[in-house]
């Protein structure tokens, strides 16, 4: 059977409001923790936002190096980080407008 | 393929495409002045009978890149809405005037006009021929803007081709007045 691949949930399919985190279980005990938290600002990122975010970390920040490694022109990644930070921007706006 | 024929600038821009497209313009002009092309204005490229020296060839080519650069630059001042590099732009643009080349190539087999007797259909066919290498040219300054500056859609498109008019103005302008002193004063 092919394996399916899992992507986080993020918005709510019915209204598109932010979801938020009520339970949490620990697969080696079985034990299951309730209650509503936030998800982190970095994990509501689609997920190749958040890889280009893991990488440019890794990367020390440097766009320069960045490019080297993907094989792109400086603008091309530095336009993609300003198109993330558009996002984030977009998705603080969406957390602090929602009930 | 595409992305190289179309959107180069996603793997290449800054020094390394400023460099390129420098050398390709120095080597375009050398063709222009033996097929006799003028480049005289922003996107303008046109057969002519007159023989002038190399030089006037090579600013043509350096005064039709420059004001694209300069007015590109200035929208994208004033219009961008993230930092931007002007070797980029600088360099993205150089890169983009590449298939004026193939326009001077072409130009060795299509006579220049000198009056309307002479338009024949298959010089009309060749003229024609080269249609496509100034299309080519205005997709590539089209993706060198939006890549270098981040800005895309409809108001870029809109930005762009108001620079690019301004800086056909432009050109036309500066080769107006430096075009009597190029031609008489030979190095």
């Amino acid at each position: 059977m092919k394996a399916i691949k899992k992507s986080l949930p993020l918005s709510c399919p019915s209204c598109a409001s932010p979801l938020k985190v009520t339970s949490l279980a620990c697969e080696a005990c079985d034990t299951m923790v309730s209650g509503s938290f936030e998800l982190p600002l970095l994990a509501r990122l689609a997920a190749d936002d958040l890889q280009f975010v893991i990488d440019f970390v890794k990367s020390s920040g440097s766009l320069k190096v960045m490019a080297q490694q993907l094989g792109l022109s400086y603008p091309t990644v530095r336009n993609r980080l300003d198109d993330i930070i558009h996002n984030i921007e977009t998705i603080e706006k969406n957390i602090k407008t929602s009930p | 393929m595409n992305t190289w024929l179309f959107r180069p600038f996603t793997y290449i821009a800054g020094g390394k495409a400023l460099l390129t497209g420098w050398l390709i313009m120095l080597f375009t002009s050398v063709v222009a002045y033996f097929s006799k092309t003028h480049f005289d204005g922003a996107i303008d490229a046109h057969s002519s009978f007159l023989t002038l020296p190399y030089f006037v060839y090579l600013l043509e080519t350096l005064i039709a890149w420059g004001s694209v650069v300069i007015c590109c630059y200035t929208a994208a001042v004033i219009f961008a809405r993230t930092s931007f590099r002007f070797i980029d732009l600088a360099g993205t643009t150089a890169l983009a005037r590449t298939p004026m080349l193939g326009f001077a190539l072409l130009n060795f087999i299509v006579p220049p006009v000198t009056n309307i007797s002479d338009v024949t259909p298959m010089m009309l066919a060749l003229s024609l021929a080269g249609l496509p290498f100034l299309i080519w040219t205005l997709i590539l300054l089209y993706q060198a803007f939006s890549v270098s500056t981040n800005m895309k859609g409809n108001k870029a498109i809109l930005i762009f081709i108001g620079s690019l008019l301004v800086a056909e103005a432009l050109s036309k302008v500066l080769l107006h007045y430096l075009f009597p002193i190029m031609v008489n004063i030979r190095p």
